[in-house]
């Protein structure tokens, strides 16, 4: 809430609006006001208005910065209008984004009900929720409950969800900003539209950080996709932001910022609270051990990520709140509104890679609302310094990303269907009518939900043999419910729109088989792992021995060289307006000297040796490298695009006979590793907008991509389940891999709406379309093509990053008939001829 | 029995390899199934047919057409190789009422097959202890194959442990071969020097990675050689993995 003001001014400032909210504050009721005064605080201007607009029934979306007081503004109205409460109902939802937020809510907001004695209940409900409790709640809900959009959409399913809805006053949804134009935030639109129907009357407040375009999230939040009220409250302080100047050699690739570890750590050492941000969860593991073979003071430096367990998690929660830390290296799992209590400093290693994402960390640090952050940039190499100075410019000048709003994701359709089916009896009028009430879903069809609809009801294949297999069966009414208990079963186990990679637990061993659960990896990492290998997880290193019922059972070991868990989820996307943010940061070598020495001297090489690339021109190098060669196209156009200009570039490569090994992204450009080398001429066909009609199609249906899509929308509508997600001991004879069905619905059944449904979700989930085909008709014609001896600076960046796609064709036939046993097969080729020949007539 | 001419582009575009069992040579091909010239004989095992339409019992609402497309596969095989005999290694229904659920349509082509083949062997497996009568074609528990050697040669559909040369199913091999470039992930076939476990040729059938501690207890990593079936290819793996 409001600080201690510090200047004078503020003190005059502060002291009058305190005395004019005194005067405004009619609707907060003499205990309240009391409360306040007792704290130290004032009503601000914005909470009275939240008041008055509750009052008024008006639904309000409130964007304030971080620290502003935001989350109990919101629950303002809740607490004075239940004052007086004597009834046991369900008055207020609360919905977070992350489980950690709401244990957080929940004790912020036990201080102010005890202490004014208020006779208001408060619960969570997550995933972590024991069963007894869920089942406590369903019976006598508390008057506040806070809880994620899975577990309302569970609770929802249920044949009790009008009882337990149906006099909700608010729903309060927080951290609105992280929800718009993702599948999450479809889901939660879907779960608020079916509240509507339960309880038509309740008040929705919405909360967020700062945005780019107010008006679409206020669109978003609203009933029936009318905007719903907006209330922002201005940034009144710029957050200090410097990159760090280190006397060691930035790297030019990497991602680990090894180089700074000194730095880091006096930097920490010199600060009284330190919150350091990786961009992944290797990056935390590594720069959690690098830091503690620094830490000769022996400082106390936590780890914190999502995939440790949950009690190790809580742990190193009570220990912040309670002072106890001066440093925790964490991934964005603390970049929502947790309040950590006083957070000095805010140090982001690796690219921040979004405007409104770092400023959400900077928040971290001083969470009061009218003082100054103080954050510190640590760049991983050259490029990301370009990155961080492209952000710092961008908020100075008060510039965020724009997160736009786009029609929501059709997978989740089914599993709403059958949700709600699953709570009561439902018809398809009725659902139509409730999903065009979510404002994602405002352009849905009624062809489109009809498809859907039958993909519920019985899999909407045009083979249907057999009734009885139906997932939902008609009644005598004409309304349909789940055909069997066990429908429902799956459903519930099913329910969520994140899908995961199948994760191990990790089991730290002591002595035989005994050992303590200590967090997850993904399926993938274990794999290939082999027993003796070492890797870093929960911040010491382990020695794998093996898998064993579904658990990575790993030891403590001294080793010196870690495999490393390469975990995925861990890249971040890089938001348009920072990219661009870069280019132009490029082409005014008057501001390079806001860059560390090290860059500027970078980018003055480039300059010499190849070139900057220009504003209205592509650069495209191409240089010798390890027995291939390599071509870069500097793009700028962001990690989506490129990635689909590099698998449509190597199949006319491919076509031309240049035999393409594989291709990189980085948000910046794409770099393409072949055999055979690349003229002026190949350019021109190369980089050509025609590329998108002729090889596009071509790819569409046979690129791997389309089946990674394929198996999230399998998922989330509910076709397969969730790998490991039960402990049935059929699950592992139930679950094979997605492409399979993908196959099979591709050959049998070419128009299936799960076929189309995959293929809208990768062109806009994978490929930027749209972004693309601009890029190819602006710079067509418009290219510098520079044939060079050996790598550029400038390209070192984009080439080490290891994250490559692989081509399927030639080039990679003959690496593999290099590495594979053909010899052996060729001599008994021979034989099989004899054998043949002797056979013939 | 097919023609040199015709074997030479397959071998040729890697979508059959030639390998070494029991002193003799035997044809892998993607499609998951081994051809054995010396006796003209097609083995295949773990059809899993209808086991779409069993997960559908359970609330699933896969495409049940996996009976189809694993019907296709078998008779693009015999097509292929016309072979004099067929031997099934088992599990070639998902249960006891899978037969029972056989579109017509699939039954009649099921039939088509069968008899297109001068001798026919279903081999029983754990999923279908009986072969339905109307089906044609012999039924075996085991059958033994003889080498021109005059070698014996087991085969059942999961195999005992004896030392007997054997030729079995069951497992559904799958692996993944990592090279600097790529990974690649698929059904595979696990051979030693006495043992031969064929990848399964169903359309829904998951699998057993050959990492796992059952296959390397079968078919221990230093005295194996295994094949990896990916992307209408058969890839050696190096020796020992």
């Amino acid at each position: 809430m409001a600080s201690k003001p510090l200047l004078a001014k503020r003190r005059i400032n502060y002291l009058l609006y305190v005395m004019v909210s005194g005067f405004l504050s009619a609707l907060l009721p003499a205990e309240f006001a009391a409360w306040f005064a007792s704290q130290g605080w004032a009503v601000r201007p914005y909470q009275q208005t939240m008041l008055e607009r509750a009052r008024d029934g008006q639904a309000t979306l409130l964007i304030a910065p971080t620290g502003a007081g935001k989350t109990l503004s919101g629950f303002l109205p809740a607490l004075v209008d239940m004052q007086h409460e004597t009834a046991e109902y369900l008055h207020t939802l609360y919905i977070s984004p992350l489980k950690a937020l709401t244990q957080d809510i929940h004790r912020n907001l036990l201080r102010p009900i005890e202490e004014m004695t208020l006779p208001i209940t408060v619960e969570t409900r997550t995933g972590d929720t024991p069963s007894h409790k869920r089942q406590r709640q369903r019976k006598r809900p508390p008057h506040i409950l806070l809880t994620t959009p899975e577990s309302l959409m569970l609770m929802l399913s249920y044949a009790d969800a009008p009882k337990i809805f149906g006099r909700l006053k608010y729903v309060i949804i927080d951290e609105v900003h992280s929800l718009i134009g993702n599948k999450r935030g479809d889901f939660t639109t879907l779960a608020l539209a079916r509240l509507q129907t339960l309880a038509p009357g309740y008040l929705r407040v919405g909360l967020s950080a700062t945005v780019a375009k107010p008006a679409l999230v206020a669109s978003w939040l609203g009933p029936t996709g009318e905007p719903v009220g907006l209330l922002e409250v201005a940034d009144t302080a710029k957050p200090n932001i410097a990159i760090l100047q280190s006397a060691q050699r930035m790297p030019f690739g990497g991602f680990m910022a090894k180089y700074a570890i000194a730095d880091i750590y006096q930097t920490i050492a010199k600060a009284g609270t330190t919150l350091v941000f990786v961009n992944t969860r290797a990056q935390a593991e590594l720069l959690f051990q690098l830091l503690w073979s620094e830490n000769s003071q022996v400082l106390p430096i936590a780890l914190y990520h999502g995939s440790l367990s949950k009690e190790q998690r809580r742990k190193t929660e009570e220990m912040m709140a309670s002072g106890k830390l001066r440093a925790i290296v964490t991934t964005s799992a603390l970049e929502l509104g947790i309040d950590w209590g006083d957070v000095d400093l805010v140090i982001q290693v690796g690219a921040p890679k979004g405007v409104s994402r770092l400023l959400q960390r900077i928040g971290r640090a001083n969470h009061r609302f009218d003082e100054a952050s103080q954050a510190l940039l640590v760049p991983a190499n050259r490029f990301e310094a370009l990155e961080c100075q492209a952000a710092i410019d961008a908020i100075a000048q008060g510039a965020r990303d724009g997160a736009s709003v786009q029609s929501g994701a059709m997978d989740i359709i089914p599993q709403f269907i059958i949700n709600c089916a699953c709570s009561a009896a439902v018809t398809p009028q009725e659902l139509y009518q409730q999903i065009l009430n979510a404002a994602p879903y405002q352009g849905l069809s009624e062809d489109e939900f009809n498809q859907l609809w039958q993909f519920s009801v019985d899999g909407g294949y045009a083979l249907q043999a057999y009734e009885r297999y139906q997932r939902l069966t008609e009644q005598d009414d004409g309304s349909y419910k789940p055909a069997s208990l066990r429908v429902v079963q799956r459903h519930r186990q099913n329910i969520g729109t994140i899908v995961e990679a199948g994760k191990l637990k990790v089991k730290r061993i002591r002595r035989g088989n005994q050992g303590k659960i200590i967090g997850e990896v993904e399926e993938y990492f274990a794999q290939q792992l082999t027993p003796g290998d070492t890797f870093l997880f929960a911040g010491e290193m382990l020695r794998f021995e093996g898998i064993r019922d579904m658990q990575l059972h790993a030891r403590p070991d001294k080793g010196k060289e870690p495999k490393i868990p390469s975990y995925v989820g861990g890249q971040l996307p890089l938001s348009t307006y920072l990219a661009d943010g870069v280019r132009r940061l490029l082409n005014q070598p008057g501001h390079w000297s806001a860059l560390p020495q090290q860059v500027q001297e970078w980018l003055a090489l480039q300059q010499a040796y190849s070139k900057i690339p220009a504003p209205d021109k592509v650069l495209i190098e191409q240089f010798p490298y390890r027995r291939a060669y390599y071509s870069l196209y500097y793009t700028f156009e962001g990690r989506k695009a490129n990635q689909t200009l590099g698998m449509l570039i190597t199949r006319r490569m491919e076509k031309l006979g240049l035999k393409p090994l594989s291709f990189s992204v980085t948000d910046y450009g794409l770099s393409v590793c072949a055999l055979k080398p690349l003229d002026e001429s190949h350019i021109a066909s190369l980089f050509q907008p025609d590329i998108l009609g002729d090889e596009l199609e071509d790819w569409m249906l046979n690129a791997p991509m389309l089946k990674r899509s394929f198996r999230q929308v399998a998922i989330v509508s509910g076709l397969t389940e969730q790998r490991y997600h039960s402990t049935r001991k059929t699950m592992k004879q139930v679950t094979f891999s997605t492409d399979l069905i993908y196959d099979t619905l591709r050959q049998y059944e070419p128009d299936h709406i799960l076929l189309k449904v995959a293929r809208e979700d990768a062109e806009r989930e994978l490929l930027d379309l749209r972004r693309l085909a601009d890029t190819l008709i602006r710079f067509v014609g418009k290219t510098d093509f520079i044939d060079l001896p050996k790598v550029s600076p400038m390209a070192i960046p984009i080439v080490l990053d290891v994250r490559s796609e692989q081509v399927k064709g030639a080039g990679e036939q003959a690496l593999l008939d290099q590495a594979a046993l053909y010899a052996e097969a060729e001599s008994m080729l021979d034989e099989v001829r004899e054998l043949l020949s002797s056979a013939q007539p | 029995m097919l023609s040199e001419s015709q074997l030479q582009p397959l071998i040729l575009a890697r979508q059959v390899l030639p390998f070494r069992f029991g002193e003799s040579v035997w044809l892998l091909d993607h499609r998951a199934a081994v051809y054995w010239p010396e006796q003209d004989c097609l083995l295949i095992a773990d059809l899993h047919f209808e086991k779409g339409s069993f997960l559908s019992q359970y609330a699933s609402p896969i495409p049940r057409y996996d009976s189809k497309s694993t019907l296709q596969t078998i008779a693009e095989l015999i097509t292929t190789y016309s072979p004099e005999r067929v031997l099934c290694l088992g599990d070639s229904f998902h249960d006891i009422g899978a037969f029972s659920r056989l579109l017509p349509e699939d039954l009649q082509q099921l039939n088509t097959i069968v008899a297109s083949v001068p001798c026919w062997n279903w081999l029983v497996g754990n999923h279908d202890p009986a072969i339905p009568a109307s089906i044609p074609g012999h039924r075996d528990e085991t059958l033994i194959l003889i080498t021109r050697g005059g070698k014996q040669i087991k085969c059942q559909h999961i195999p005992d442990t004896s030392d007997a040369l054997q030729i079995a199913g069951h497992y559904h091999p799958k692996a993944l071969l990592t090279t600097p470039v790529r990974r690649f992930r698929g059904k595979a076939l696990v051979t030693t020097e006495n043992l031969m476990l064929l990848p399964a040729l169903g359309q829904y059938t998951g699998g057993l990675n050959i990492e796992d501690g059952v296959l390397t207890a079968l078919a221990p990593k230093r005295a194996r050689q295994c094949y990896l079936l990916c992307e209408q290819r058969v890839l050696a793996l190096p020796k020992g993995s």
